[in-house]
C-alpha cells in the first residue's frame, strides 16, 4: 500500500542554517503521529514543506502520490501555530469560506463543534480572545474529512477543559484512511493519543517508532524519553 | 474556484470606500451649483465658501485615490505575506489564480475611482453648462480632444492600469526578499523600477516616433506594447517570488 | 475525563489491566457487552489503535471474546474470572510481603500486624 506521506532525502537551509538535513520518511494512513522536537529542530520547516509553503533545496515531498500542489491542498487540513483568520469576518463567514473552497468540509460538523465549545457563529473574529480564535481554527480544520491533518500546537493556548475536548475530537475524527500529524512540545498531554512518534533534532530524525513500544523499551513515558534525548 | 476567489475579493472593500466616493460626487455636484450661481449672481456669495468647497473637493479626490491604493496594497500584502497567507496559500487554488483574482479586482477599483473622479470634475461644470448642452457636446469631444482613436485610448488606459497594479505587487514581493525593513525596501523597489522604466522607455520612444504627436496612434501602440512587456515581467516576477522565495512568519 | 496513565508501562497494557480489574471486581459483569474500540478510546482519551491492542491483549488472556457482528463481550467463564482474581491476589500478597520484609518485618511480625490492622481498621 502506498504510504500517505513520503519524504525522500529532503533538505532545506536558510542562508547558512541547515533546517532539514536529508530526511526520509514514509507514513501510512490510519495513524496519529507525534512530531516532537524543540524550537529550531526543524518541525515548522518540515510542516511548511509538506504544505507547499516552502520549496525544498533537495529531495521530494509526496502526499498521496502528488507533489505539494492544488491536489495535495485539497486533502491536507492544516492548523498553523498562529491566528490566520480574516479578522473582519464573522465565524459563520469563515464557515462559508471553507464550505466554498473545500469539498470535504462538513458545515454541520463544524456547527456542532462550535456549539460544544460555546462559540456563537455570529461573533466577529476580531472580538474573540486568542484562545477562542484558536478553537475556531481547530473547528474549521477538524470539520473537514481530509486525508492528512497537520496540527501545529493544537492545544497550546487553550484551557484544560477545552484541551480534553480537543483531544477527544481528534480521537473521534480518527479514520483508517487518514492520518494526523501533531507537532507539539506538550508531550505528556498528547502522549496517550499517539500511535507513533518522531523525534526531530537539528533537522534530523533521532528516534522514530510506535509510542507504546518505545515506552516499553525505555520503561518511561515518551515525555521522559524526550527530555533524556534532548538534554543528554 | 477562481470565481470563488473573485467573490471573496469583491466582498470586502468596506462601506466607507463607497461612502467616500459618494461624498466626492455629492460635493462636486454641490460645487457645481455654487459655480453656476456665481456665474449668474457674482455678488451673492462670499468668495470664501466656494474656495473651501474646492479645497474639500481636492481633499476628497486625493483621499479617494489614496484609499484605492491603500486597499489594493493592503489586501495583497496581508492576504499573501501576512498571517492570512497561511490561509490563502493553503487553499486549493494556484498562485496564478490568487494573483489574477486580486489583479482583476484591483483594476476594477482603480477604474471605478478614476471614473468617479472624472465624473466629479464633470459635475463641476454640468450645472453651469446644462444637461442638454452637455449631451449635444459629448459626441464632438472626439474632435476637440487630441484622441483620434478612442478604442486605443481605452486599451491604453486599461493596460496602464494593469501594469501599474502589477508593479505594486512586484514591489511588495521584492520587499519580502529582505529580512528587515520590508516595507521600506518595497518603496525603494517601486521607485527604482519606475525610474528605470522612464530612463529606458523615453529615449526609445524618441527613436520610435520622432515626428509624431503625443497621443497619436503610434504613441498608443508603443506604450501598449511597453505595458504588456512590463506586465509580464512584473507578473511572473511576483509569482516566482511567492512560490519560491516566500517564508511566512 | 480521560483515564490517567503512569510512566512505567505501555499504555495498552495499562488499559488492559484496568479493564481486567473492572471485570474481576464485576464492575463490568460477565457476559456484558463492551463499548466499541472507538467509543472506549474516546472515553479513555487514547488512540483507537492503542485501545485495539489492549482488547487483543484481553482476548488473548480470555477475559474478553469477540463475536463477529455483535462486538466484544466479557467472558462467561466464571472459573477463569476466579482464577484471574486469585492471580491478582497472589501478586498483591507477594508485593505486600516483599515490601514489608524490605521495611524490616519478619514473617511472624507481618502476620501479627496484619491481624491487628484488619481487626481494628476494617472490622472495628
Amino acid at each position: 500500500m502506498t504510504p500517505l506521506l513520503q519524504l525522500h532525502h529532503l533538505s532545506k537551509s536558510y542562508k547558512k542554517q541547515v533546517a532539514i538535513d536529508d530526511i526520509s520518511l514514509a507514513l501510512p494512513a490510519g495513524k496519529i503521529i507525534g512530531l516532537l522536537g524543540s524550537n529550531g529542530s526543524g518541525k515548522t520547516t518540515l510542516i511548511k514543506l509538506i504544505n507547499g509553503l516552502l520549496q525544498p533545496d533537495k529531495g521530494d515531498v509526496v502526499i498521496n502520490g502528488y507533489r505539494p500542489s492544488i491536489e495535495t491542498k485539497k486533502i491536507i487540513s492544516y492548523l498553523p501555530d498562529t491566528t490566520y483568520l480574516r479578522e473582519g469576518m464573522k465565524i459563520k463567514d469563515m464557515l462559508d469560506l471553507f464550505d466554498d473552497f473545500y469539498e470535504d468540509f462538513s458545515r454541520e460538523k463544524a456547527e456542532n463543534l462550535l456549539k460544544d465549545l460555546h462559540l456563537d457563529d455570529n461573533e466577529m473574529l476580531k472580538n474573540l480572545s486568542k484562545g477562542n480564535k484558536e478553537k475556531v481554527q481547530l473547528v474549521l480544520v477538524m470539520a473537514r474529512k481530509a486525508k492528512l491533518y497537520i496540527l501545529d500546537e493544537p492545544i497550546g493556548g487553550v484551557d484544560p477543559a477545552a484541551r480534553d475536548y480537543i483531544l477527544k475530537t481528534i480521537i473521534n475524527n480518527y479514520s483508517e484512511d487518514a492520518s494526523v500529524i501533531i507537532s507539539t512540545h506538550l508531550i505528556s498531554d498528547i502522549e496517550p493519543i499517539l500511535d507513533e512518534v518522531i523525534f526531530l533534532k537539528e533537522g534530523k530524525i533521532i528516534l522514530q517508532g510506535n509510542a507504546d513500544d518505545i515506552r516499553e523499551e525505555y520503561g518511561k513515558s515518551i515525555d521522559s524519553v524526550f527530555r533524556e534525548k534532548y538534554n543528554g | 474556484m477562481f470565481s470563488k476567489l473573485l467573490k471573496y475579493e469583491l466582498k470586502f472593500v468596506g462601506k466607507w470606500y463607497f461612502a467616500l466616493n459618494t461624498g466626492l460626487l455629492l460635493i462636486a455636484a454641490l460645487l457645481g451649483f455654487v459655480i453656476k450661481s456665481l456665474d449668474t449672481n457674482p455678488q451673492s456669495m462670499n468668495e470664501i465658501i466656494p474656495f473651501f468647497l474646492f479645497l474639500i473637493l481636492g481633499a476628497l479626490i486625493a483621499s479617494s485615490w489614496l484609499a484605492t491604493i491603500t486597499i489594493i496594497v493592503k489586501r495583497f500584502y496581508s492576504h499573501i505575506f501576512g498571517r492570512e497567507g497561511y490561509l490563502t496559500l493553503t487553499l486549493p487554488v494556484s498562485i496564478h489564480q490568487i494573483i489574477i483574482s486580486k489583479l482583476l479586482v484591483s483594476v476594477l477599483w482603480s477604474i471605478f475611482n478614476t471614473l468617479v473622479i472624472l465624473i466629479s470634475i464633470g459635475l463641476l461644470f454640468l450645472p453651469s453648462v446644462g444637461i442638454k448642452e452637455t449631451l449635444i457636446f459629448l459626441p464632438s469631444i472626439n474632435d476637440v480632444l487630441p484622441f483620434n482613436n478612442l478604442l486605443l485610448l481605452i486599451f491604453y488606459t486599461f493596460m496602464s492600469n494593469i501594469s501599474g497594479n502589477l508593479l505594486i505587487y512586484f514591489a511588495l514581493s521584492i520587499g519580502q526578499l529582505f529580512s528587515d525593513h520590508r516595507i521600506l525596501m518595497s518603496f525603494v523597489a517601486y521607485f527604482s523600477i519606475i525610474i528605470a522604466l522612464i530612463l529606458f522607455t523615453t529615449p526609445l520612444l524618441e527613436k520610435f516616433m520622432p515626428y509624431d504627436d503625443l497621443f497619436s496612434t503610434p504613441f498608443f501602440i508603443y506604450y501598449i506594447l511597453a505595458f504588456v512587456i512590463e506586465s509580464s515581467i512584473f507578473y511572473f516576477g511576483t509569482a516566482y517570488i511567492i512560490k519560491n522565495k516566500l517564508n511566512l512568519q | 475525563m480521560s483515564w490517567k496513565f503512569d510512566e512505567k508501562s505501555p499504555i495498552y497494557a495499562q488499559i488492559a489491566q484496568h479493564i481486567k480489574m473492572q471485570i474481576i471486581s464485576q464492575e463490568i459483569k460477565s457476559g456484558e457487552q463492551l463499548p466499541t474500540v472507538r467509543e472506549l478510546a474516546e472515553i479513555a482519551g487514547v488512540n483507537p489503535n492503542t485501545m485495539q491492542r489492549a482488547f487483543s491483549e484481553l482476548e488473548r488472556e480470555g477475559m474478553v471474546y469477540a463475536q463477529r457482528t455483535s462486538g466484544r463481550f466479557v467472558t462467561d467463564d466464571k472459573e477463569l474470572i476466579v482464577q484471574k482474581r486469585n492471580e491478582l491476589a497472589e501478586l498483591e500478597l507477594k508485593n505486600f510481603v516483599d515490601n514489608m520484609t524490605k521495611i524490616g518485618f519478619s514473617i511472624k511480625e507481618i502476620l501479627s500486624v496484619l491481624n491487628t490492622y484488619i481487626t481494628e481498621e476494617k472490622l472495628g
